[in-house]
C-alpha cells in the first residue's frame, strides 16, 4: 500500500471497496459479453456469407448476351438471320455543357459516313432528345463515349443481320428500325425469338438454302426471259408437310427491306397472294370424283364436246375430238370432261372436299401473311361454280394452298397442314385422311402420264419419275368483270418420285409476256430444272432404267401413248426382262 | 470465455491482497500469445483473401475476354457467311464456273459399272470407244496452250527462294508474268461487289417497284 492511495482509503467508508470492485467487475464482464457477441456477430455472418449466398454477384454482366434475338436457321443449322449488338447515338441538346461547334467537329471525325450538316441539326436541335445515327460501329462508340460530353447518349440496339441478302426474304421477314420483326417468321414469331429464356437456342425452320437458291433462281431466269411480272414457288414434304422451300419473286433485300410494306416486292405471292391456278385443279375434281363413287370406272368415256352453261361456255383448249377416258382426261387436260364429273358429284361433296383439303380456310402454316381463299359465294354456288371450279376457274387460292392440297393428293390421302418449322426426324405430324389410299395411287399414276404424254412433257426431269398438271388460267382484268385472255397465269404443280411421292414442287409465272403463254412451256421447264437441282441434294436417287416407274397396270389399254418405248407400263415390263405386250385392240 | 476465466484467479489474487509477481507475467504472457495468435491469422487470412481476389480479378478478366473474343468470333463468322451466300455463290457459277447440276446418266447403279469406265488391262481400248468421267463443269475458259513456263509460274512454293528485284533481272519477270489467263479468274474484291450486286437485284429502294 503506497502512500498516495492512503487517505483515499481512509474517506472510503465500509464495503465501498467491494461495491466499487464490484460494479468494476460488472462492466468488464459487460465488456466481454459485448465483445464476444460482435465477434459472433461476425462468424454467424461470415459462415452465411460463405454458405448460403452463393458465389458472388456481380452488378453487372461481364457483357451483353451476343444473341439479342435468337437466330433463325435453316433445317441444316445454316444461319439465315442473327443479331449484333449495335449503338445508337443521340443528342440531347439542353444537356450539352461544352461548345457545340467544337462537338459537331469531334462528331463528324468520328462518324465520317454522317454528313456534318445533319450532325449540326441534331446538335442544335430544340427538344430534349433526338438520334443523330441509328447505327454505329463499336469502335466509334467507344471513341465517343470519350469524347465525355453528357450531352451525348449512347443506345445499346439489336442489329439484324441477314446473311443470304434477299434468299427467302418474304419467308424469313425483316425487323423495323426499333427491331421488331415485321414480316414473315421474324413477325410470327416475335415472341419466341424475344423469349429471354431461348435466346440461345435457334429456331430451326423446315427451309432448305440449297432448296431455296435453286428455285429462286430458277424462276427469276424463267421470269426475266419471258418479262413476267412475278413468279412463286413451294417445295413441300408430302409425308411431313414441310414448306422445304417457298419463294416469292420479285423479293427484296431483307437487310434493308425499305420503302412501304405495300410494295409489290414485299407481298407474299406463296401465300398471301390468291390466284385462279386452273387446270391443276382437274386432278383434285377427278380423286373427288372416284372418293364421291361416282366414277366407278376408268375406262367410261367422257364426251368432249362444248358445253354451255348459264352465260358460259365450256371447251377444251387441246381439244380431241373424240370421247376421253378418265386418265385421257387429265392427260389431254379436258375441261369439259372434267365438268361433267364435277357435275356428276355435285356442290355438297365438291365443298366438302375443298374445305377437307383447306381450300376453304386462309392459307395454312405460321406465317401471319396468309391468304385467304376466293370461293364462290354460298349463296351463289350454283351448277356453273360446280363446272367451272372443277377445272380450276372461279376459286383462287394461294400456291401454298396447292402445294398442301397437291402433297395430300399423292402421299396416300392423307392432309396435314403446311408448317415452317423443322419437324424432327422420325416425329409423326397428325393428319386427316381425305382421300383413299387407292384413289390416290390413281391419280399418281394419271399425274405421271400428264407428264410423258400430256401437256406437261417439259417438266419430265429424266430418270426422276416426275407426275404433275399444268394450269394455265387468264388473268382478271384490273377493274370490270371478265378476264384478260392476253395474260396468263401459269402453274405447274408436280410431284417426285412418282413411285413413292416424297416432294411436291410447285411453280409459278405471273404474266409472261415474252414467247408463249402457256404453262408447259412457261412453269414447266422451271419444275424440270429445280428437280434436277434439287433431287440430288434432297437424297432422291434417279433411275433411267424404267424399273423405279410408278406401276400403272391399271391403266393398260385406255391412252395412247406418245413414245412407246417411254411408256411406264412398257418400260417396266422391258426392265424386269418382259416381252412387251401386243398393241392394245383400238 | 478464456479471458474471463483467466480474470478469475487475478480477481480472487486481488481481493487476497496477495498480487503474485509470477500471476501478473502469465496474464502477459497469455495476452502477448493471444495477440500474436490474432495477428498471425489475420495475416494469413489476408493474404488468402488477396489471392482469392486476386484469382477472381483473373477469372473475370478471362471472362471478359472470352465474351469479346466471342463477340469477334461471331462478327468473322458472319462475314464469312454473307460472303459464301447462296445468290453470290449462283453468281460465281453462273460467270466463272459454270458447274451443272449433276445428270441422271451420270449416276451409277453399281460398281461394275464403275469398273467399266476403265481401260481393261489385256486390251487397252482407244479411249475414243469409251465414254469419259468427267466433272460436271462448263469449260469457260478454254486451255491456255501450254508454255513451258507457265506451269512453273503456277506452282510457286512457299519454299521457292526470294525473286530478284525486277529491276536487276528483267527477264525472269518477263516469263512469271504469262500472258495467259488462268483457268479461274478471281472475282472482283467482295465488299464493293456485294454492294454492286445487291443494287442490281434489289435497287437502291429496297426493290423493284412496277
Amino acid at each position: 500500500m503506497s502512500p498516495a492511495t492512503a487517505p483515499r482509503v481512509a474517506v472510503r467508508l465500509p464495503g465501498h471497496r467491494q461495491m466499487a470492485l464490484g460494479v468494476a467487475r460488472q462492466r468488464l464482464a459487460i465488456g466481454i459479453l459485448l465483445f464476444i457477441a460482435m465477434t459472433g456477430l461476425l462468424g454467424v455472418r461470415l459462415v452465411e456469407l460463405s454458405l448460403f449466398d452463393g458465389p458472388p454477384r456481380r452488378a453487372l454482366p461481364v457483357a451483353a448476351n451476343p444473341n439479342i434475338r435468337a437466330e433463325i436457321v435453316d433445317r441444316n443449322g445454316v444461319t439465315l438471320a442473327s443479331s449484333f449488338e449495335a449503338y445508337a447515338l443521340a443528342a440531347r441538346p439542353r444537356d450539352i455543357m461544352g461548345n457545340k461547334e467544337a462537338l459537331i467537329a469531334a462528331l463528324a471525325r468520328i462518324l465520317p459516313e454522317r454528313p456534318e450538316e445533319s450532325i449540326r441539326a441534331a446538335i442544335h436541335h430544340d427538344g430534349k432528345f433526338r438520334y443523330i445515327t441509328r447505327r454505329i460501329l463499336p469502335e466509334q462508340a467507344e471513341a465517343i463515349r470519350r469524347l465525355g460530353e453528357p450531352g451525348l447518349t449512347l443506345e445499346r440496339e439489336a442489329e439484324r443481320l441477314y446473311p443470304h441478302v434477299g434468299l427467302a426474304a418474304h419467308l424469313v421477314g425483316y425487323t423495323g428500325i426499333d427491331g421488331r420483326g415485321e414480316g414473315g417468321i421474324e413477325r410470327a414469331f416475335e415472341a419466341r425469338l424475344t423469349d429471354p429464356a431461348k435466346l440461345d437456342q435457334p429456331l430451326a425452320l423446315a427451309l432448305d438454302v440449297r432448296v431455296q437458291q435453286a428455285l429462286e433462281s430458277e424462276l427469276k431466269a424463267q421470269m426475266d426471259l419471258q418479262k413476267a411480272s412475278g413468279a412463286a414457288g413451294v417445295v413441300m414434304d408430302v409425308h411431313t408437310g414441310e414448306v422445304v422451300a417457298l419463294a416469292s419473286l420479285p423479293a427484296f433485300d431483307s437487310n434493308r427491306p425499305g420503302g412501304l410494306v405495300g410494295m409489290p416486292s414485299h407481298m407474299n405471292r406463296a401465300t398471301l397472294g390468291v390466284y385462279e391456278l386452273g387446270s391443276t385443279f382437274k386432278g383434285f375434281t377427278i380423286a373427288m370424283a372416284m372418293e364421291a363413287g361416282v366414277l366407278p370406272r376408268m375406262d367410261e368415256r367422257f364426251p368432249t364436246t362444248p358445253i354451255a352453261v348459264g352465260r358460259f361456255r365450256i371447251s377444251d383448249s387441246h381439244p380431241k375430238g373424240y370421247p376421253l377416258t378418265v386418265p385421257e382426261t387429265l392427260i389431254y387436260s379436258s375441261n369439259v370432261a372434267t365438268a361433267k364429273m364435277a357435275e356428276r358429284m355435285g356442290r355438297q361433296r365438291q365443298e366438302s372436299f375443298l374445305r377437307q383439303l383447306g381450300m376453304m380456310d386462309r392459307a395454312p402454316g405460321e406465317l401471319l401473311e396468309a391468304g385467304r381463299p376466293l370461293t364462290p359465294p354460298a349463296n351463289n354456288w350454283g351448277l356453273s361454280s360446280v363446272l367451272t371450279v372443277g377445272f380450276g376457274h372461279g376459286i383462287a387460292v394461294t400456291p401454298l394452298h396447292l402445294a398442301t392440297a397437291y402433297s395430300t393428293l399423292v402421299n396416300g390421302g392423307v392432309y396435314r397442314p403446311a408448317t415452317f418449322l423443322k419437324v424432327p426426324e422420325g416425329a409423326e405430324r397428325p393428319g386427316r385422311r381425305v382421300f383413299q389410299d387407292r384413289t390416290s395411287r390413281y391419280l399418281n399414276g394419271m399425274l405421271r402420264l400428264a407428264v410423258l404424254d400430256g401437256t406437261g412433257r417439259q417438266a419430265d426431269a429424266e430418270g426422276y419419275r416426275v407426275g404433275g398438271k399444268t394450269g394455265t388460267a387468264e388473268k382478271v382484268l384490273e377493274h370490270g368483270r371478265g378476264y384478260d385472255k392476253r395474260r396468263n397465269i401459269t402453274t405447274f404443280a408436280g410431284a417426285f418420285p412418282m413411285d413413292n411421292p416424297r416432294y411436291v414442287v410447285i411453280a409459278m409465272v405471273d404474266d409472261p409476256t415474252v414467247g408463249s403463254r402457256m404453262a408447259g412451256s412457261v412453269a414447266g421447264p422451271v419444275f424440270k430444272r429445280v428437280v434436277n437441282r434439287i433431287a440430288p441434294v434432297l437424297g432422291v436417287a434417279p433411275d433411267t432404267s424404267g424399273a423405279s416407274e410408278p406401276d400403272l397396270s391399271m391403266f393398260e389399254g385406255l391412252y395412247k401413248p406418245r413414245d412407246v418405248k417411254r411408256d411406264p407400263n412398257a418400260m417396266r415390263r422391258a426392265a424386269a426382262g418382259l416381252p412387251p405386250l401386243e398393241a392394245p385392240p383400238q | 470465455m478464456a479471458v474471463m476465466m483467466r480474470q478469475a484467479p487475478d480477481a480472487r489474487g486481488w481481493a487476497g491482497e496477495a498480487p503474485a509477481k509470477s500471476a501478473g507475467r502469465r496474464t502477459w504472457a497469455s495476452t502477448a500469445w493471444l495477440v500474436a495468435g490474432t495477428i498471425a491469422i489475420a495475416v494469413t487470412s489476408y493474404s488468402l483473401s488477396l489471392k482469392v481476389a486476386a484469382e477472381r480479378r483473373d477469372m473475370e478478366r478471362l471472362a471478359r475476354q472470352n465474351a469479346s473474343l466471342e463477340t469477334d468470333l461471331k462478327a468473322l463468322e458472319a462475314e464469312l457467311r454473307v460472303r459464301m451466300r447462296m445468290p453470290q455463290l449462283q453468281r460465281w457459277n453462273d460467270s466463272v464456273l459454270g458447274m451443272v447440276p449433276i445428270s441422271a446418266t451420270q449416276y451409277l447403279a453399281n460398281p461394275v459399272q464403275l469398273a467399266a469406265y476403265g481401260d481393261p488391262i489385256e486390251t487397252a481400248a482407244p479411249p475414243a470407244t469409251q465414254p469419259r468421267v468427267q466433272l460436271a463443269v462448263r469449260d469457260l475458259a478454254p486451255a491456255a496452250p501450254v508454255v513451258p513456263a507457265a506451269p512453273r509460274a503456277l506452282l510457286v512454293s512457299a519454299e521457292a527462294p526470294p525473286r530478284p528485284a525486277p529491276a536487276v533481272r528483267p527477264a525472269p519477270v518477263q516469263a512469271a508474268t504469262p500472258a495467259e489467263r488462268p483457268a479461274i479468274e478471281r472475282p472482283a474484291e467482295a465488299p464493293a461487289d456485294l454492294l454492286r450486286e445487291v443494287e442490281m437485284n434489289f435497287g437502291t429502294s429496297g426493290g423493284p417497284n412496277r
